[in-house]
């Protein structure tokens, strides 16, 4: 019964979708002229190559991100079971946090949180 | 509602754990090859997670070991894109094929 | 549990030793930080304890494999003074992850729950990926790293996954629990084999054996010198003592499923690594597949499974040890002399102007080689003593008929050495280095005359 309706959905769906694509190329007239071709039809043109190097110092930030954001994960079991372990618990955390703290002001001291 | 079975999840997971076996046999992209190994990880996350739940929902171990795996992971990824961004600016290429000063 | 937070906490103080740029402490201080964990490990000996909630077990196994960890990593350490004199940067960074490998390799010697396994594994291999590349301006170096942590990725994968399938099947990760499981079910489902081969895939894979050892020799040769010595010693340890803990005692009841696979690969990987030995010019690679053919040999004692293997495994991996890296060290100085040229002619008529160097190497190379009076003679003995044990006579005949053919190869750099002539000058050899070189050449004969201290231990 119920996966019916969803194909009957998906199809309407479609329909309709190819349906308008399709009526408005055959009725619409096309006249092009410079200022139509155009990226934007407001706002600055892109200035060089779209293709350009991002900054190593991107990168690098992006890595030293991803491993603290990971570490998020470990935070949320903890808190749902905070209240029921209590003081041990809240130790435990400290410690987990000093680590990674350690970590954060490694990098910060071989400056890689610094924009070179 | 319907569950969705079982055997639906170890599928998919299987299905994923070949796509990256298949990636990491056959792309010679350093970063096409990284992405396969974390789709096996991923796979293998699913298999977790799915046999926590659903043999054992009384335990929650699988689920953990999920977590690990998801922070190991991370590390390693950080780490690999580190020595491909080193070799790019020796090499010049990310190709596996063209990285071989070791022959035997 | 205190031996793993001091190797921790003296990890990360080197790290923060590094930023103040005095090298003048860096060295002592990994130096003490090791003898401390030494101390801290000895101590628990006879002393069984667990620790984080029943997850890791500290038993005298564990200590005594611990300890050959930390000797090997102390000898490592200290050849590495001289290893990196002009390095300016970086050298308590790698001294840190040393400490940091060494800090995996206990949660895999100690484990009883495969979350430490896998914990264990990674922290053990991802500062080795670092270090692996840390000669950041070599083009060699950064590719072993890549090709490292490509097969490292892919094999703990691999060993994950066979993780999942034992634990679909019994519903635990506890060693002792998965082995109570085997003994308690009739009939075990399909997943719980599968997850038995792709677990003992992927530490063949870690312990490079054969078919899964194709990466080794390009590691090995790409690594700096002193981290291939690091590598072959302690990763090797750590991944037997891990692999023979877990197969003897969670897998322990349904041996007769595994062991023909283990046959198999043993003799595969005894055949490849000591015909491809015999093919190869540069000595790294040379000792590259002679240290796969000791996997070989090593397996045997996984296979044999009585208990008489563990003091084997232990034995064997302590005299591998102490002659991997007085021969690494031998190597370091040769090819710093020659251009960086470690082929095998680079140690032609060593021995005229440098008779010291060349009677460590020599002694390292009989022991690898399994010839009396050293350590290696005995550690094959009681190898193969388990094996025939156990009823593997026909594995344990091909095994000798390997050394056997492993003795032509450690020969031949022998015959350069001692017999042809070079024009060789004389080396220099700094006073830490010569004595480290010569402690563990003593070591070698001291456990080849007295075994029984050692074996009797297990």
């Amino acid at each position: 019964m119920g996966s019916i309706s969803i194909i009957l959905l998906m199809a309407c769906g479609i329909i309709f979708a190819v349906a308008a694509i399709a009526i408005g190329r055959k009725l619409s007239m096309k006249r092009f002229n410079p200022t139509k071709g155009e990226a934007y039809e407001c706002g600055i043109q892109t200035e060089g190559d779209t293709w350009v190097q991002l900054h190593i110092g991107y990168y690098l930030f992006a890595l030293v991100f991803l491993l603290f954001d990971v570490e998020i994960a470990f935070v949320y079991p903890w808190a749902v079971v905070f209240k029921e372990i209590g003081m041990v618990a809240f130790v435990e955390i400290v410690m987990f946090v000093l680590v990674l703290f350690l970590g954060l002001l490694y990098a910060y001291k071989k400056k890689a949180l610094t924009w070179m | 509602m319907e569950q969705v079975p079982l055997a639906h999840m170890l599928i998919l997971s299987t299905i994923l754990f070949f796509i990256g076996i298949y990636g990491f046999f056959t792309r010679r992209n350093m970063i096409t090859m990284l992405m396969s190994t974390e789709l096996i990880l991923n796979s293998v996350n699913i298999n977790f997670v799915a046999f926590n739940r659903y043999l054992y929902p009384h335990q929650l171990e699988g689920i953990f070991f999920t977590l690990f795996i998801i922070a190991v992971a991370a590390s390693e990824v950080s780490l690999a894109v580190a020595i491909i961004i080193n070799i790019y600016r020796k090499f010049k290429t990310i190709d596996i094929e063209e990285t071989d000063t070791m022959k035997y | 549990m205190a031996a793993l937070i001091s190797i921790a906490v003296f990890g990360i103080a080197l790290l923060y030793i590094e930023l103040t740029n005095s090298k003048k402490i860096q060295l002592p201080l990994a130096v003490v930080g090791l003898l401390v964990t030494l101390g801290l490990t000895v101590m628990q000996w006879n002393h069984p304890s667990s620790s984080f909630n029943n997850m890791a077990v500290t038993d005298n196994y564990s200590v005594a494999f611990n300890a050959s960890i930390l000797l090997s990593t102390m000898f490592v350490v200290l050849l590495s003074a001289y290893y990196y004199e002009d390095v300016k940067q970086h050298v308590a960074e790698i001294m840190a992850l040393m400490l940091f490998t060494v800090f995996g390799a206990f949660l895999i010697t100690s484990f009883s729950n495969m979350i430490m396994l896998f914990l264990g594994i990674e922290t053990l291999s991802i500062p080795l990926y670092v270090l692996a590349g840390s000669k950041k301006f070599s083009l060699r170096s950064n590719e072993a790293s890549f090709k490292y942590f490509l097969m490292g990725a892919f094999a703990s994968a691999i060993l994950l996954l066979g993780i999942t399938l034992v634990y679909g099947a019994s519903a635990t990760f506890q060693l002792s629990a998965i082995s109570d499981y085997v003994n308690n079910t009739k009939q075990l489902p399909g997943i719980f084999y599968m997850g038995i081969i792709l677990i003992l895939v992927g530490f063949s894979f870690k312990v490079a054996a054969a078919p899964f050892h194709f990466w080794t020799p390009d590691v090995y040769e790409g690594s700096p010198t002193l981290i291939t010595a690091f590598m072959a010693t302690v990763v090797k340890i750590a991944g037997f003592a891990a692999f023979y803990r877990l197969f003897s005692s969670a897998f322990s009841s349904i041996a007769t499923f595994w062991e023909p696979l283990l046959w198999g690969m043993i003799i595969l990987t005894l055949l490849i690594s000591n015909f491809a030995a015999l093919l190869q010019k540069g000595v790294k690679r040379l000792l590259a597949y002679s240290s796969i053919s000791h996997a070989g040999f090593l397996l045997l004692g996984i296979i044999a499974l009585n208990k008489l293997s563990a003091g084997g495994i232990f034995y064997y991996t302590l005299a591998y040890s102490l002659a991997t890296i007085p021969a690494f060290g031998v190597l370091i100085l040769v090819k710093n002399h020659r251009n960086s040229d470690d082929s095998i002619d680079a140690f032609n008529g060593l021995a005229k102007k440098n008779p010291l160097l060349a009677i460590v190497m020599s002694v390292a190379l009989l022991s690898m080689a399994g010839i009396p009076i050293t350590a290696g003679f005995f550690a094959k003995y009681y190898i193969f003593v388990a094996a025939i044990d156990s009823g593997y006579i026909l594995l344990t005949i091909f095994a000798v008929l390997a050394a056997v053919l492993g003795v032509f190869y450690y020969f031949r750099l022998l015959n350069a050495m001692f017999l042809k002539e070079g024009e060789a000058e004389k080396i220099k050899i700094p006073v830490v280095f010569g004595i480290s070189l010569l402690i563990t050449t003593i070591l070698t004969l001291a456990m080849g005359v007295f075994p029984d201290y050692i074996i009797k231990l297990l």
